[in-house]
């Protein structure tokens, strides 16, 4: 099962984020959990993340959390902007799964 | 225009990035988020203390004790918000040092805050500078604990404990040396403080470093700059808050003020706090609440419709992303007006409104974000009734506004789709 943390300023935005791909993830049979979170809350959140994706009003914190979790082995990656507005949960989601099985 | 968007880009990105590098205002806004359910129950123990409705003040006039309850949760809350953030700030900011005893840090800063404080020797401690009055001391006082601890760990002025003691004992005497310096060293401070005339530390800092503070950042023109610099981050595709962090202490005070203002039953000092602030970015950062029901109503394409009924929920919940990047509204240009000039006008509307008594002043409350628009006027301001009637004129005016451009880009993509069956 993967863990996939997704951030932003307040984790809320995000969290709207979440509902849709939690429910792709089910359509496409993955086991997956989904959270939303603010991203000061990361040095809590990093050790049982999988990957950790940033929303793209947050996109300027991904250098600083690759640099201070370098050895942790989580990749961070921005979600894009459009499938973000849309809310395009299944391919948020098809998007982590991609980068967690390379 | 292309251009501009480009330069503001290039200009904002590295200041969020630098602004969120600083320690110090990272950790301060983690405090005043961390100190959101202590602010919002002693806003509704102000609000239901001294609230003006007819009928619950006739209530509270012939029950006192109830009203003495309500006063009793913003007394111990609100009104002593000073001791909370010195205590949460200085461990927040010991954390992001990575010093290794933030907890020692929270108890030196509680105890040095205090001893700079006046008090009625072991009877009374009076709260006058426990609150929105001993703000920026408090976060001066968390700043040196921390940095004088910090540094005392990296000079390795510690007691060295031998191998064999458990860690957690050895731990205890980390924070002992700067502990000691620094205490002793508050108590001289106030002590030689108390016999000039200003009195105490406290005061000084008051006068001379946060009324200034607050008059300029506080005033119309301040104000103003603050709501576009947040704006024009969230036009970056930035989120807003990240670069107003040095904001936060200025409005939780005059929030502050104004609940104070209220309890004591004088005129309230601020026509700026998080009442009006909400009120002004009316969805959230960017104003975007009225965009947001415009397109649901008029938009034809079914790239906009499908769009604005993804975005209409978490936009009422003053969550704007989804227009924000799905339209989208980030480095548009042409959109670039509407949503900077929505803005501007309704800050100018809130103001002038407040200013000239159409609208009371905000009563301190600080109400959450999340709250759908029109609770915000109607909870954030003194006067709830005209506050109710300025949100609705803001959301019309706002859809005013957006109308030409979004009539635009719906006919753009109207005919995009039309090409391509």
């Amino acid at each position: 099962m993967y863990n996939i943390i997704l951030v932003c300023e307040h984790g809320a935005s995000t969290s709207a984020m979440v509902t849709k791909m939690r429910a792709a993830a089910e359509q496409l049979g993955e086991d997956c959990e989904i959270n939303a979170y603010s991203y000061s809350k990361m040095d809590e959140l990093i050790d049982s993340a999988d990957i950790v994706l940033l929303g793209p009003q947050v996109r300027f914190k991904k250098k600083t959390f690759e640099q201070k979790y370098a050895d942790k082995n989580v990749e961070f990656v921005l979600i894009d902007p459009v499938d973000f507005g849309t809310m395009n949960g299944e391919k948020v989601v098809k998007m982590a799964l991609e980068h967690l099985k390379q | 225009m292309e251009k501009l968007t480009e330069k503001i880009a290039a200009v904002m990105e590295p200041i969020a990035e630098k602004l969120q590098s600083i320690a110090f205002l990272q950790a301060l806004s983690a405090t005043m988020m961390m100190l959101v359910p202590i602010t919002v129950c002693g806003s509704f123990g102000c609000l239901l203390a001294f609230i003006d409705i007819g009928p619950w003040t006739a209530f509270l006039g012939t029950h006192p004790g109830v009203q003495v309850f309500f006063m009793n949760i913003q007394s111990w809350t609100l009104s002593i918000i000073s001791l909370y953030t010195v205590i949460v700030l200085a461990v927040l900011y010991a954390k992001e040092l990575g010093y290794k005893e933030p907890l020692a840090c929270g108890v030196i800063a509680l105890a040095v805050f205090l001893q700079i404080t006046p008090t009625e020797l072991y009877t009374a401690i009076p709260s006058a500078w426990l609150g929105h009055s001993g703000m920026f001391s408090a976060m001066i006082v968390a700043f040196l604990v921390v940095r004088f601890c910090k540094l005392c760990d990296d000079k390795h002025i510690t007691i060295k404990m031998p191998e064999s003691v458990p860690s957690f004992v050895s731990a205890a005497f980390t924070a002992l040396i700067p502990a000691v310096v620094l205490i002793f060293a508050a108590g001289v401070v106030g002590a030689a403080m108390a016999s000039t005339s200003f009195g105490s530390i406290h005061n000084v800092i008051y006068t001379l470093v946060q009324a200034p503070f607050m008059k300029v950042g506080l005033s119309f023109g301040g104000v103003l700059i603050e709501e576009l610099i947040m704006t024009l981050a969230m036009f970056c595709g930035i989120h807003g808050s990240s670069v107003v962090t040095w904001f936060t202490p200025l409005q939780t005070a005059a929030d502050a003020e104004n609940a104070a203002a209220i309890a004591a039953g004088s005129a309230l000092p601020n026509i700026w706090g998080t009442g009006a602030a909400n009120m002004v970015q009316a969805g959230g950062i960017g104003a975007t609440l009225g965009l947001a029901i415009l397109m649901v109503i008029i938009c034809k394409s079914s790239r906009y419709k499908q769009l604005s009924r993804v975005a209409i929920v978490p936009q009422i919940f003053n969550i704007g992303e989804p227009l924000l990047f799905g339209i989208p509204i980030m480095l548009n240009p042409m959109l670039f007006i509407p949503y900077i000039g929505g803005v501007v006008v309704n800050f100018l509307l809130v103001w002038i409104s407040i200013a000239t008594g159409f609208v009371g002043r905000p009563n301190g409350a600080s109400i959450s974000w999340t709250l759908p628009h029109p609770l915000q006027g109607l909870l954030g301001m003194s006067t709830p009734v005209t506050a109710l009637i300025l949100c609705v004129i803001i959301l019309v005016i706002d859809m005013i506004i957006w109308y030409p451009f979004v009539k635009i880009i719906d006919r753009e993509a109207l005919k995009e789709e039309q090409a391509e069956q």
